[in-house]
């Protein structure tokens, strides 16, 4: 395996009006055997990120380095990493095993290796018995992992994914994150894992790297960018329900811009410092999103379900002023 | 009523189109050489006299001169299909997914030279032709052809090439392999519907053609099968018979490859148009 060191990364492209910079300025580290997320809203330049580094878009500035080499100025096939694609890119006129094969054939391994490689990898992604089928006659699903198996195949330094789960359906999405995190945990293999969706981000990786507008906004562990977020931006993307931001001055909170409240932190109490009327309760089963109107500003509060109060009352509530989190007038985290 | 209605305008419709076919099928199994009245008695004994006439037919020298015109068209046909399939492929798949300087200027002058009639060209490849020494030559007849046929399949290909997703191609490039991989291992054999039904336009567009064919060659011994059909037809008398069966033995060989390709066909039509 590998570790991946990405240098001031940064990268335009022509638009109308000149230049727009996709990538800006963008330094990483991932460290060998590490499952590193990049997340971030739609057109915020993860996927592009992840495509440099697999050498399918040139680099401008900056460079990309694996194991301390420059790979920058290296053909895709060149740099020993595997990509699993959002479509999947599975080879429609082959067979699952033929789509398997095909990388060890092109690198022109022997047949008794390319047999033993690829029954490996039908193992691993538990396809054994699709071998025969072409892409067309499986489910997404299972595209999915015919997909992952092609990456695991070839044994690469580096594994590259690009929303892989995106075209599956909740339920599956669900158990393909679990197998997913199951397969990096058995191979602790170097992994780079773009997604949009905060919680794939937040249950697969060893750390985040948030990002928009072409920046990394930051980086950690998901409980570091969770408790601490370093912006509004970061606060805002990660944690369902959405964090609750309310002016400083209406908690009587002096040094601050922004106050961000996390849903979990807000507890129903009949001597509370602050009181909304409940507008609508929604039940999740153990727990339940509250939401509330306190004067023209909404809060959101997460709480056990035998907690929650009935829609149309006034229900007044603490928070922990521990997990308070404070921005300035420029969105940045206050220490 | 209104299906009764719709159902007969169908049926008069499909006279309307088959009547004339009809007309030429009569008269090639007719034993006489006669246009009138062919198409009104049905009262006739057929025969494969003028089948016979047409392929045993040779020239004072003694040469057999359908087999040398079938053998021409065959010829020119596949050598046309080849040359325009061979490097159309390539071009087509370099215009669709690669981005160079003369691109959009190439794209355009294969569309403007579609625009342009065969026969407007005629004269100057006529001088080009005799400079070259190609006329009454099969390869000149070939060139001429491929010069149509290779903006066509262009065309043809890219559409198809378009629809490809590119992923497929990146993949291929991640997994260790060249552009030629990607395109020789899976953009080809992906695009084998859209291969055949362009093949088979180059086919007949070559096979079918009579004007250019008819000022290049002169020699009977180069006539490919659409010009030795006209020569039936005489300043004062015009050999019917013989005209309709040749005209049915020409097409015969295109209905068996329509009837081959059907499936390929309809899929390759549509399959330029749909993404995914």
């Amino acid at each position: 395996m590998a570790a991946v060191a990405i240098r001031g990364l940064g990268k335009d492209a022509a638009g109308q009006e000149g230049l727009i910079p996709i990538l800006h300025n963008v330094s990483l580290d991932v460290a060998d055997g590490e499952l590193l997320v990049l997340v971030g809203p739609s057109g915020c330049g993860k996927s592009t990120l992840l495509r440099c580094v697999a050498g399918l878009e040139s680099i401008e500035r900056g460079e990309v380095q694996l194991d301390g080499r420059r790979i920058n100025e290296l053909a895709p096939g060149a740099r020993d990493v595997a990509m699993v694609f959002q479509s999947y890119a599975l080879y429609p006129h082959l067979t699952v095993r033929e789509n398997l094969a095909f990388p060890l054939r092109l690198r022109k391994e022997p047949e008794s290796e390319i047999a033993a490689r690829v029954a490996e990898a039908l193992e691993l992604t538990g396809i054994s018995a699709l071998v025969d089928r072409r892409p067309s006659q499986l489910s997404g699903g299972q595209r999915q992992r015919v997909a992952i198996g092609r990456a695991l195949v070839r044994r690469p330094r580096l594994f590259l994914f690009d929303e892989p789960l995106s075209n599956l359906d909740a339920s599956l999405r669900a158990r393909m994150r679990v197998e997913l995190k199951r397969l990096h945990a058995r191979l602790r293999a170097t992994m780079i894992y773009v997604t949009h969706d905060q919680v794939e981000a937040m249950t697969l990786a060893d750390r985040i790297a948030v990002m928009r507008s072409g920046q990394v906004e930051q980086v950690g562990t998901p409980r570091e960018l969770y408790d601490r977020p370093a912006n509004l931006f970061v606060a805002r993307f990660l944690g369902t329900p959405e964090i609750n931001l309310v002016p400083a001055e209406a908690l009587g909170v002096v040094g601050a811009t922004t106050l961000g409240l996390r849903p979990e932190d807000i507890y129903f109490e009949d001597r509370g410092p602050l009181a909304g009327t409940v507008e609508l309760v929604e039940e999740l089963g153990r727990t339940s999103i509250v939401h509330l109107l306190v004067g023209d500003q909404r809060i959101v509060a997460l709480v056990e379900s035998p907690q929650a109060p009935q829609p149309g009352v006034v229900a007044s509530f603490r928070w922990d002023p521990e997990r308070l989190h404070r921005f300035d007038q420029h969105e940045q985290r206050i220490a | 009523m209104r299906r009764i209605a719709v159902h007969s305008i169908l049926i008069a419709v499909s006279i309307g189109v088959l009547y004339p076919v009809l007309w030429v099928v009569k008269m090639a199994f007719t034993p006489s050489q006669t246009f009138a009245g062919a198409s009104t008695s049905w009262n006739f004994h057929p025969t494969l006299a003028n089948f016979h006439d047409v392929v045993s037919s040779h020239d004072l020298a003694g040469r057999w001169l359908f087999g040398r015109q079938l053998a021409n068209s065959i010829v020119v046909a596949f050598a046309v299909t080849f040359v325009g399939l061979t490097l159309s492929t390539s071009a087509a798949y370099a215009l669709s997914r690669f981005r160079f300087r003369g691109r959009e200027a190439s794209l355009r002058a294969f569309l403007i030279s579609q625009m342009f009639p065969g026969v407007v060209t005629s004269i100057p490849l006529y001088v080009l032709l005799d400079r070259l020494g190609l006329l009454n030559h099969l390869a000149g007849l070939v060139l001429v052809y491929a010069t149509t046929a290779v903006p066509f399949c262009v065309f043809m290909l890219k559409g198809y090439f378009d629809s490809l997703p590119r992923e497929l191609e990146e993949a291929v490039l991640l997994d260790g392999g060249t552009h030629f991989d990607a395109f020789w291992r899976v953009a080809l054999p992906l695009a084998r519907p859209a291969l055949a039904v362009t093949a088979l336009f180059s086919f007949l567009t070559a096979w079918n053609e009579f004007i250019l064919a008819y000022i290049f060659m002169s020699q009977p011994t180069a006539f490919t099968l659409p010009v030795a059909i006209q020569r039936y037809v005489g300043e004062y008398t015009t050999e019917w018979g013989h005209f309709a069966a040749a005209a049915i033995l020409v097409s015969l060989p295109v209905m068996v490859l329509f009837f081959a390709l059907q499936k390929h066909l309809v899929g390759g039509l549509t399959a330029g148009g749909i993404k995914g």
